[in-house]
This record gives C-alpha cells, structure tokens and sequence, in this order.
C-alpha cells in the first residue's frame, strides 16, 4: 500500500530552514543521475562534489532515510530534495524496480528490525541479573536520600533568610546546590533549581512564582523520603520528576492500549547541545493524550515518524505514574493516513478540567497539551490570547513567535488549535482551519 | 485563600527569622491539610504551607473571561488560495531563496485571480510596510484577510483600503488608486473629483494628484495645472509646468518654446554650427513657469546661475520643436551640438532631459551612443517594449565594449522580450569566451540578474548555449547554474499559478 506524501508533510521534516533551503536546490530533475519509486520505496542518485554521486533511498512507510553523503543533519538534504519532488510531481520519479543497492538497504533494515524485535523479546524473558540490578537501585536510593536530606536543609535555610534576600544572590548560589543535586543522581532536582534561578530577575509576580516552585521542590523531596508509603504509580512520578531514567525497551514489554491516534503536533525545544522533541497524540477512540519524547544530542537525528496532521492505527505504551501521559509506540499499522480535523476539547473549561485532574496526581507534570476545537485569538501579539464559545480565555505564552500567522488563520473566527500548557501560557503547535493543517512556532 | 498566601509569603520574603511562620488552618481542605502542619519547626511549616497552596492554585486556577472584545470577523473570501505547490514557492522565497522572484509570484498569482494563504500574510503585508513598490501587487494577492489584518495593524495600514471609498475621508493611498484607475476610464470626473477638496488638501498630496493627470492629459486639464503654476508651494507649481509642458499646444509650452527658442539658432552649411545666447534674467513670468533659480550639477558637468536657467528651459520645451524647426534629425542636432566647446553639455543634458520628460524615443536612442549622456535609466519612463526595442536598436548599431553592452541590460528591470533575451545570452557568451585571470565583478552583476530576467521558457534554450565545454565555465559556472535554477523556479512557480 503506498502512502502518499504531501509537500506540506515533508517541508515539516526539514531538521531547520537551512537544510530546507538546500533541498528546494536539490528539488529537480536536473541535479539527480538516477531516480526512481515503487510502492514502499524511493531512491535516487544525486551528483556532489564529489566523484560518485551520493545515493539516497527512502522508505515510505515512516518515513526513513538513507543517504552516503557526509552530512550529519537528519534527514539530509539530499534525502528532503528526492523527497519533495516526489511530493510536488509523484509522476517525474519513475516507477520501476529497486536496484541491487536499495534492495540491499531494505534487507539489511530488515533484518536489523527483526534482531531489536528479537533482543527485545529475549531481554524480557531473560532474567536480567536481579541481584546487581537491585544492588544498583539501592545504591543509587541511598544517593538520592542524601542528596535530598542536604536539599531539604538548603531550603530551609532560603526561608529562613528569606526571598529577597536569594534575590540578591548571584547564579552561584543556585548552581551549586543543583550541582550537588545532580551528583546525588537526582538530576530532576537539579534542573528545577537551575529553573529557578532565574525567576527572581523575571519581573512582575516573581515572588509567587519562585514561592510555588519552591513549594514543589519540596514536595518533591519530601514524597520521595516517603516513597514506600505511597502508591506504586505515585513512586513512578516522584523517580520521574527526580530524573530516574526509565528504558524504554523495558517499558515496550508492557501491554499497550490499541487506538487510532491522531499526531496532533510536535514542538522541538534546545538546551545547550541536547534536543527534545515533544510529539503528542490523540487516540480517537479512547480520547486519550500521548506525549511521545525523542531525543538527540548535538545534529545527530531526531525522529520524524510521528508527523502532525497523520494518523495511523497503534499500540501505544504509557510510561507508569499517576496521570498517565508519556508513550512510547510499541506496534504500528503499515499504513499512514492524512488526518481529517483535530479531535480534541470542545471548551476551554473541559481543557482545564483535563489539566487540572492530571496535576491534582501528578504535581511535578511539566506540559500538557490542551487541543481545543474551537478558539478564537484575539489581542495583539503582546497580548494574545484564545477565547472559546463559552467565552472563556487562555493566554498565549509570550513566546510565542507566529500570533500574527494565527490571527491571519482565524479571521476573527473560530479554529481548531493544538497547544502545549504549562499552566501559564499556552504555546500553539498547529491550527486546523478551512479543512487543512498548518504548523505553527 | 489568598489571605493564606499572603500569610506565607509575607514570612518567606523576609524570611522566617525575621517574621515567624505559623501555620493557620482553614475551612476548606487546604486549610485542614495546613493546619496539620507541625508548628513547632517554623521553616518546615512554611515550605509544607508552600507545596500545598501551589497545587491548589495550580490545580484550581479557573479560566478566566476574556476582557478584550471579539474582533469583527473577516470578510469571506472571493478569490481561490493558491495551491499548497504555490503556497511552497512564497515560503521558499520568505525563507531566503529566490527571493528577486517575489514580484514575478506576485504579478502572476494577481493575473491569476488567485490570492496568497492567510499564513503567508503577515510576512507579505511586512515586506509590504518596508517595501513601497511592491505595495501595489502585494495589494492584489491579500485578499480579504489581507485587508482585515490592514485594519488591525498600523505597521500595515496602505492595505486596509477598500472599505472606505469616500473622497473626503480615505486615506491618501486608497484616493491615488482611485484617481489613477478613474483617469483612465472619465479623466474629466477624475479632475472634477480633484477640485472638489483641491484647496485643503495637503501639498505633497496635490503633488501626487497632478501625476496622475499623466493618464487622459488633455486640454481639459489645462485650467487646473495653470491656476497651479500660482500654488504656494514650489514643488507643486514644478509639478503643474512639467505637466502643461507634456501638453501639446499648451500655452506654458507656446511660452517655453519661444524662450528657449529665441536663445538657440543653428546655422547654415554641411556643418551647422549651434550657437546659444543665455538669458540675461529671470522674470517673474518664466519663474511662474517651472524654471528655478538654482545651480545644477549633473554628471559630467556643473551649471552656474544662466546655464542652469536655459537648461531647465530647454528640458520642459519639446524636443521635436527643434527637429521641425531646424529640419534636422536628433542625431544632426546632437552633433552639432557636440562640435561647440561652450553648449556640448548644456544641451545635451537639456534635450535629454527633455526627452525623458516627454517620452521621445528618437531622441533617447540617439542620446544613447556612446559619449552622450543618456544611459538605460533614462528609458526607464517608457514601457517595457519599448525599451527593449531602444536597446536592441542601440546595441546592434553603436560601437560599445563588451562590459558596456553587458550594462545595457541591468537597468531593464522587467522580463525581456525574446529577441533582447537572445541578444542578452550572445553577450554572455562571448564573456565566457574571453581568457582573463581576473573575475569581472560587474559583469557578474549582469550575469545574476539574467536568471530573474530572461523568459523563464527559455531555460532548455539556456542550457545548450551556456553550455560546460566553453571554456570560461569554470569562473563562471556556479553564477550560469545559479542563472538556470532560477530560470527553473520561475518556470515551475508561473506553471503552478496557472493551473
């Protein structure tokens, strides 16, 4: 069955506005020796400056790359150019059949897909080491209830001296006690103090700002010195919110929930060298959230299988914790499909509701998502905000670069908008208006 | 339960040793919840207080109503959206490529009857706000969001018309569109709309006014621009003679020939000479006319006081009054000109001013040999045919270096006509011919604006002629690929707008 792409699609697979300017280059006839596609796969040759033409084969399925060209960006230039002519003008890549090379590609993808399933397998019913593996965890419980012990007194200490007085201090004052966090093994203590150090120079409000922060560290570091006495799905978010890292080969082996979902958007955000990718789903029958993560450090490639504005019928497994929200895909149908309108909240207020169960079991929830179905922005750029039927508002966070791109979409109308929440500010990552997907920030 | 947070942050901004905190219990579950705290250790009991007054705003906080009001919505639309493929090409151009194609995309999509995705209007009106010209098309492809979002920021204010198309009380751009389109169709209603605010309007507004009598200008108009040439400010009173002075049979012009007439007479003979005798002073007449008192430096050559006098004359005089007065052609009356030491300059710049003013193609091509003063900017007032066929004329029949002729083509800023195109990609190769271990720059120049200029069906054409075995390829060969990648682009993005 093959999946049909449209420009739109792959523009949204360009890793920045360089690589996609490169590939516009790339995007004709001219500059490739060989193309060509069949039902799973496209594949071409393009000439470089080097002697051999570069060869790139796609698999459009996910859709996946493969390029022999030194670039370190994912997906290259070469694989977006072979890519988007083929979205644009499906009939200037001729259809045939797969040279020796991309049958060989496919093969060997094969074969590695069906080793990681077979690891996969074979770790769950090997009996990793229990014994090491909980003398590790103890080790490293004992590190962290240290840690926290030292953390608890340096909040103390802050209250006794008092806010103002940490105002006045210098980024030191904060860092070090992340430091110390983070060597601790809790490295979510860690970035929550980095975080907070820089409130009290953020203007209007920082005082209540940096009060509830504070108030959450300690819960934090609190809950986990009680960790026993709570429930296992509490303990899941308190190891989380402290940054126990969690294997997701692990979490694989547990059984998923089986939906249609619906890739509503993805927004990437950059600290320092490392790269997060926030996608987030929507199940269509269960009406359930996904956040699904992907990492990557420095240029290394980031995933671009879960495409805003798709959906495809999947097992999806929920990482452990009180308000389930974090996924990881576990099986997926060979077959993508352009999605038709954004299912998500019909008001505001029922967004709100949504958000304020998940952080009433799950205080350290970073971001949520809130797709609303029918909002309406209005204000100017620096005070933009969305506005339901019910007459009801949201802020849209200052971040926000695109409010003019939205205003423009709306019309002064009612539009469909998948948004990250954070509590505070809304952060749009796609409209659906007019019957198609725009993809915002 | 804000009394509560009070209470709590009024003890950890100046800290507990200062201010003790003692936690007080409350009704409602926060309240139970705090008063369960253990008073004794005060710092504790703050930060306990802290943790549960943030979950209960965090997990409380009710949307609030929004204060402003709804906008008016927008108008619905009467044009089709581009398609996605054409949508792609205007990002490619915001994004940094290509982007000399814009008001190709622009021109072509308006043509089409097809206007841009609202997502792409922010930019476009952006560009609009910093870039005058391109105003007028980028007008034709907003539609109505477009206009709606006009309304709402000031930044992009010239494309909010179209709702107010009342004389008295739109804005100056909407009212020059106006004008200009009703010159064209009732150039006498164009003129009585004009009068009916003429004497309170401002004067760089009755400067543009009287431009666009250009259109439809005729006797008619002749009464108005006169009362002008009394107007209070200078620059009106300039517009309103050069405008009589485009008028034929004008009376500002009948006064004009007769004085530039009377101060120059060519002889007799197979080499006439051309003397010329400067007015000794400016009258209050000839200063009504348009004629300043002021210096002129223009390139080439300065002009005190006279010679500046007689020079305006003779640029607002039509240039073909010397051709029947004299019987000579313009390339006759300029070589004579040329064999006077004293009046070369003088009337050369005249009469080529006088040409530009009055749209004389004669005189143009022949100001255009090589050592007279016109160039291609001075064809820059005349259709686009028309210039390329001045052009072509110029370069088949002067003597001028290949850099020159190269030159030829960059002030022709719209697609060239095939036969100019030709001629164009000639030039170019015999470029690539020459041995030269230095890259010419301002050839380069020529070679970069050939991609956005030549007609975009002309690329196969392209390809064969600038082809990899000439030999000056390798200096040249990333701007020839980069000329034929834009021909492509532009091949493709006017293919899409027309389907």
């Amino acid at each position: 069955m093959s999946t049909h792409w449209s420009p739109e699609q792959v523009t949204a697979l360009a890793p920045d506005p360089a690589s996609l300017k490169a590939a516009e280059g790339l995007a004709s006839p001219r500059k490739w020796v060989s193309m060509g596609q069949d039902a799973q796969t496209a594949w071409g040759e393009c000439q470089g400056s080097g002697s051999k033409p570069y060869q790139v084969i796609i698999d459009l399925g996910e859709p996946a790359f493969h390029c022999t060209c030194p670039s370190r960006k994912f997906p290259c230039k070469h694989g977006l150019g072979l890519f988007l002519q083929l979205a644009r003008k499906p009939d200037s890549v001729a259809a045939g059949s797969a040279p020796g090379w991309v049958g060989e590609w496919i093969a060997k993808r094969a074969e590695r897909a069906e080793k990681a399933e077979a690891k996969a397998a074979s770790q769950a019913e090997k009996a990793v080491d229990p014994a090491a593996q909980a003398k590790r965890a103890e080790q490293r419980h004992k590190k962290i209830m240290n840690g926290l012990a030292e953390l608890d007194l340096w909040l103390t200490d802050l209250v006794r001296r008092g806010l103002l007085a940490a105002q006045g201090q210098g980024y030191g004052y904060w860092d070090g006690i992340a430091a110390r966090m983070v060597d601790a093994q809790a490295p979510g203590a860690g970035r929550m103090l980095r975080e907070m150090a820089g409130i009290p120079a953020s203007g209007e409000g920082w005082q209540e700002r940096l009060l509830e922060r504070i108030g959450l560290l300690y819960l934090l570091s609190q809950g986990y010195q009680r960790l026993d006495a709570l429930p296992e799905a509490t303990q899941a978010d308190l190891r989380t919110g402290l940054g126990w890292p969690v294997k997701q080969e692990e979490i694989l082996t547990l059984p998923g929930l089986n939906d249609r979902w619906v890739v509503l958007g993805r927004r990437i955000v950059v600290d320092e060298k490392l790269k997060t990718q926030r996608s987030w789903l929507v199940g269509q029958a269960s009406g359930n959230l996904a956040l699904v993560l992907d990492f990557a450090f420095g240029s290394a490639p980031i995933d671009t299988s879960l495409i805003p504005g798709t959906e495809f019928d999947g097992e999806l497994v929920y990482y452990p914790g009180a308000a389930p929200l974090r996924a990881a895909v576990k099986t997926r149908g060979s077959e993508t499909r352009t999605a038709i309108g954004l299912p998500g909240f019909p008001s505001i207020a029922a967004g709100i509701e949504s958000y304020a169960a998940a952080i009433s079991a799950n205080p350290w929830l970073e971001t949520y998502a809130l797709p609303l179905t029918g909002v309406t922005p209005v204000g100017g750029p620096s005070s933009l905000h969305v506005v339901d039927t019910a007459g009801d508002a949201l802020p849209v966070a200052a971040g926000f670069q695109n409010g003019w791109e939205l205003i423009a979409l709306s019309g002064g109308r009612p539009l469909a908008l998948a948004c990250e929440w954070d509590g505070a500010g809304l952060m749009p990552v796609s409209a659906w208006v007019d019957g198609r997907l725009v993809i915002l920030g | 339960m804000t009394n509560l947070n009070d209470s709590i942050l009024s003890s950890a901004l100046i800290g507990t040793e200062r201010r003790p905190f003692t936690p007080q219990p409350g009704d409602d579950a926060a309240g139970a919840l705090i008063g369960g705290l253990d008073s004794s250790d005060g710092e504790r009991a703050l930060l306990g207080a802290a943790a549960i007054a943030a979950q209960y705003q965090r997990a409380g906080s009710l949307p609030g109503k929004s204060a402003k009001k709804l906008p008016e919505p927008a108008p619905d639309e009467t044009l089709p959206r581009v398609s996605p493929a054409s949508a792609q090409h205007l990002m490619t151009m915001h994004n940094g490529r290509y982007t000399g194609v814009l008001l190709e995309w622009l021109e072509a999509a308006a043509g089409a009857g097809k206007r841009a995705p609202e997502e792409s209007l922010p930019a476009l009106l952006g560009i609009g706000a910093k870039n005058a010209t391109l105003r007028g098309p980028i007008a034709s492809v907003i539609g109505e969001r477009g206009r709606w979002l006009g309304g709402l920021n000031k930044a992009w204010s010239y494309a909010a018309g179209g709702e107010d198309d009342d004389w008295q009380t739109a804005g100056t751009e909407t009212r020059l569109a106006l004008l200009r389109a009703l010159r064209a169709s009732d150039p006498e209603a164009a003129r009585g709309l004009v009068e009916t605010t003429w004497d309170s309007e401002r004067a760089e507004d009755r400067v543009e006014f009287i431009t666009c009598f250009a259109t439809g200008l005729s006797a008619n108009d002749e009464p108005l621009l006169e009362r002008c040439l009394d107007d209070r400010s200078s620059k009106v009173r300039l517009a309103a003679a050069q405008m009589l002075a485009r008028l034929p049979g004008s009376q500002l012009s009948e006064r004009m020939i007769a004085r530039a007439g009377a101060a120059v007479v060519l002889g007799k003979g197979a080499r006439p000479q051309i003397s010329v005798t400067l007015p000794e002073m400016l009258d209050e007449a000839t200063r009504r006319d348009g004629i300043e008192d002021v210096t002129l430096s223009l390139s080439g050559a300065s002009f005190g006081e006279k010679s500046a006098w007689l020079l305006q004359m003779i640029s607002l005089t039509p240039p073909e009054y010397w051709c029947e007065r004299f019987g000579k052609s313009p390339q006759d009356l300029l070589a004579s000109a040329a064999r006077t030491d004293e009046w070369a300059m003088l009337l050369m710049h005249g009469w080529h001013r006088a040409a530009r003013l009055h749209g004389a193609t004669d005189w143009l091509m022949a100001l255009m040999s090589p050592g007279y003063v016109a160039s291609p900017e001075s064809l820059s007032d005349l259709p686009p045919a028309v210039q390329d066929q001045i052009i072509l004329a110029v370069y088949d029949t002067s003597k001028f270096e290949l850099a020159d002729r190269l030159h030829l083509f960059e002030k022709l800023d719209h697609v060239w006509s095939r036969p100019l195109a030709e001629k164009s990609i000639k030039t170019i190769q015999e470029l690539l011919k020459i041995k030269q271990d230095k890259r010419d720059w301002s050839s380069m120049r020529t070679l970069e604006l050939a991609g956005y200029r030549l007609p975009p069906d002309m690329v196969e054409y392209v390809q064969l002629q600038l082809r990899p075995d000439d030999e000056g390829w390798e200096r040249y060969a990333g701007t020839i690929r980069g000329i034929i990648d834009t021909m492509e682009f532009r091949k493709e993005m006017l293919e899409e707008l027309s389907k």
